[in-house]
């Protein structure tokens, strides 16, 4: 189960879209989730799922990572689309039973659904996919800095979420061992009612929680110890150059966006 | 070794703050000693003997109750030259799980330069100087948490080394890992001191590990009850037995022997002093 989570995972590699200034994946992203949301007909979505497609070729990250991130987010999918289905009742009815009634509008509102969601996912995971987590929070601390003239305090925010990314791993493993010490002792965290299982969920997460105020202890000194005073007058190992690929990059956004209104236009609300 | 001391504890007393209802216990009692620099200094105890507390006081962690403790002269009682007393003397911990701080290697060698806001082109060449120094360079682009525990805490061991501190003080470096960790962190300790000149306080229980120091403390109950060479300190074997710390193997045999009648020389730390031992008491001649 902890296996599949691939959401907020790193390929390292050296494609273009790996290449890519963070800050202006970040922002491109940003921009093609928004674009995703304008998109009023198929034709618009169709544009965003070439342009989706085309970015997961070109970063060489293997179809097999793509699928099992889908997959994980299969549930959430199959919940909108049959909401979709149920609550949308336009067009001709197809099939009708009690309060149920199902309509060809639903289904292509459902298919649009589905495909926006697959899109977004495409797009935003390929942000985390080929992007070290450090320079992405990096990319986030530098996009965000003006907020600093608020006080708002930019470096420490990007430096917790380098923190919780880096312990993910080593809490993934630390529940794997958990769950083995329990089971070793008697532990049935497989069988019995959904209270039942997270019931037998409680004797996990309490060494779990304990273990990470401990760890949290020692990370500090560890930080202590390596000159950490405030995050906000650090300098960088990496220091970030827009090059022409970047500037190209956010044309062909631009052009997406373009594409996109252009279509809006031309065939009309659908949805 | 010459007269210059980069780190000293003068008559240090340290008691952790009491919780409610609890009278403070002393962790560290009337604790002396210089490390000179270049010097391979062994803090030997058990637990709860207060060498980890050894490790906090040594870089402004902690800041003694009673007594000074000097880091290249600058008395770590100063708050305003904190960072200037962590920068020269850097602590490595016990876990290296819990005191990597980024997701890629060399990033996290980073993490101390880029805290003292070094320009950048200082940071690549401490970074890069680093990880030569304990072989990581070609695994520079590696995430920490695939790395084997000897490997992470060669990362941790580069990390305080980009700081280039004149003393690295290790707590327990090894206690976490396995055998072959174990060899793999300690080689690359003593190369750090030889080929650098960099003063290394390496705490631990481990008596075997104190066998190539230039000099051994051994505490017990916050104190020093034994200090010397490894030598002096091993013949020692009425004072070590109270602290319940265990004799290197080939001590341990010679000590064995020496019990059970044959003729054995007071320090016998190495299987090499052991075989030369062996060899006097042996029969030359061996009949099948």
């Amino acid at each position: 189960m902890l296996k599949d989570i691939t959401i907020g995972q790193f390929f390292p590699g050296d494609s273009i879209i790996h290449r890519l200034d963070a800050r202006m994946k970040l922002i491109v992203t940003f921009a093609a989730i928004i674009e995703i949301f304008v998109c009023r007909n198929f034709y618009a979505l169709a544009l965003t799922v070439v342009y989706a497609v085309a970015a997961v070729l070109l970063s060489k990250i293997k179809l097999k990572v793509i699928f099992r991130g889908l997959r994980s987010i299969l549930f959430i999918i199959l919940f909108t689309s049959i909401l979709q289905i149920f609550y949308n009742s336009k067009g001709d009815t197809l099939f009708e039973w009690w309060k149920i009634k199902i309509t060809t509008g639903g289904l292509i509102a459902a298919a649009f659904m589905v495909i926006r969601i697959v899109t977004l996912i495409l797009i935003s995971s390929l942000l985390t996919y080929t992007t070290s987590p450090t320079t992405l929070t990096d990319a986030i601390e530098r996009v965000l800095s003006p907020l600093k003239k608020l006080h708002v305090p930019v470096g420490t925010l990007a430096m917790m979420m380098t923190i919780a990314l880096r312990f993910i791993p080593t809490l993934v493993d630390e529940v794997g061992k958990i769950m083995n010490a329990q089971k070793a002792r008697g532990a049935d965290l497989d069988t019995g009612s959904v209270i039942q299982r997270a019931k037998a969920l409680i004797p996990i997460f309490v060494p779990l929680f304990v273990n990470s105020f401990r760890r949290a202890y020692e990370l500090a000194f560890a930080m202590e110890c390596r000159c950490y005073s405030d995050a906000e007058h650090r300098t960088r190992l990496k220091v970030m150059k827009l090059h022409a690929r970047d500037f190209g990059y956010l044309g062909v956004d631009l052009l997406l966006l373009g594409g996109i209104i252009a279509l809006n236009i031309l065939f009309g609300k659908q949805i | 070794m010459t007269d210059t001391i980069w780190l000293r504890f003068d008559h240090v007393h340290y008691s952790y703050p009491a919780e409610e209802g609890q009278k403070a216990v002393p962790a560290v009692t009337d604790v002396s000693f210089d490390v000179h620099e270049g010097e391979f200094v062994c803090v030997l105890g058990h637990n709860g003997s207060g060498k980890s507390t050894i490790a906090k006081l040594s870089n402004a962690i902690l800041i003694p109750d009673q007594g000074v403790v000097t880091a290249m002269e600058i008395d770590t009682s100063q708050e305003s030259r904190e960072l200037e007393i962590r920068q020269n003397v850097g602590v490595v911990m016990q876990n290296p799980d819990n005191q990597i701080v980024a997701t890629i290697v060399e990033e996290d060698v980073a993490f101390g330069p880029e805290n003292l806001a070094l320009p950048q082109k200082e940071i690549r060449r401490r970074v890069d100087d680093a990880l030569k120094a304990v072989d990581l360079y070609d695994m520079r682009f590696h995430e920490p948490h695939k790395l084997s525990g000897g490997q992470k805490q060669r990362v941790a061991i580069a990390g305080i080394l980009a700081m280039e501190p004149h003393v690295i003080v290790l707590d327990e470096p090894t206690s976490m890992l396995d055998p072959k960790g174990r060899t793999e962190v300690l080689d690359y300790i003593h190369k750090l001191n030889r080929e650098r000149g960099i003063a290394v306080v390496l705490i631990t229980h481990y008596m075997d590990e104190a066998v190539q120091a230039d000099t051994v403390y051994v505490m017990e109950k916050g104190r020093i009850v034994l200090r010397g060479t490894p030598e002096a300190v091993f013949a020692r074997e009425d004072v070590l037995d109270s602290t319940g710390l265990e004799l290197p193997e080939c001590a341990a045999l010679a000590s064995a022997l020496r019990q059970a009648g044959v003729p054995m020389p007071k320090s016998v730390l190495s299987p090499e002093a052991l075989a030369e031992a062996l060899a006097q008491v042996l029969p030359r001649e061996v009949t099948p």
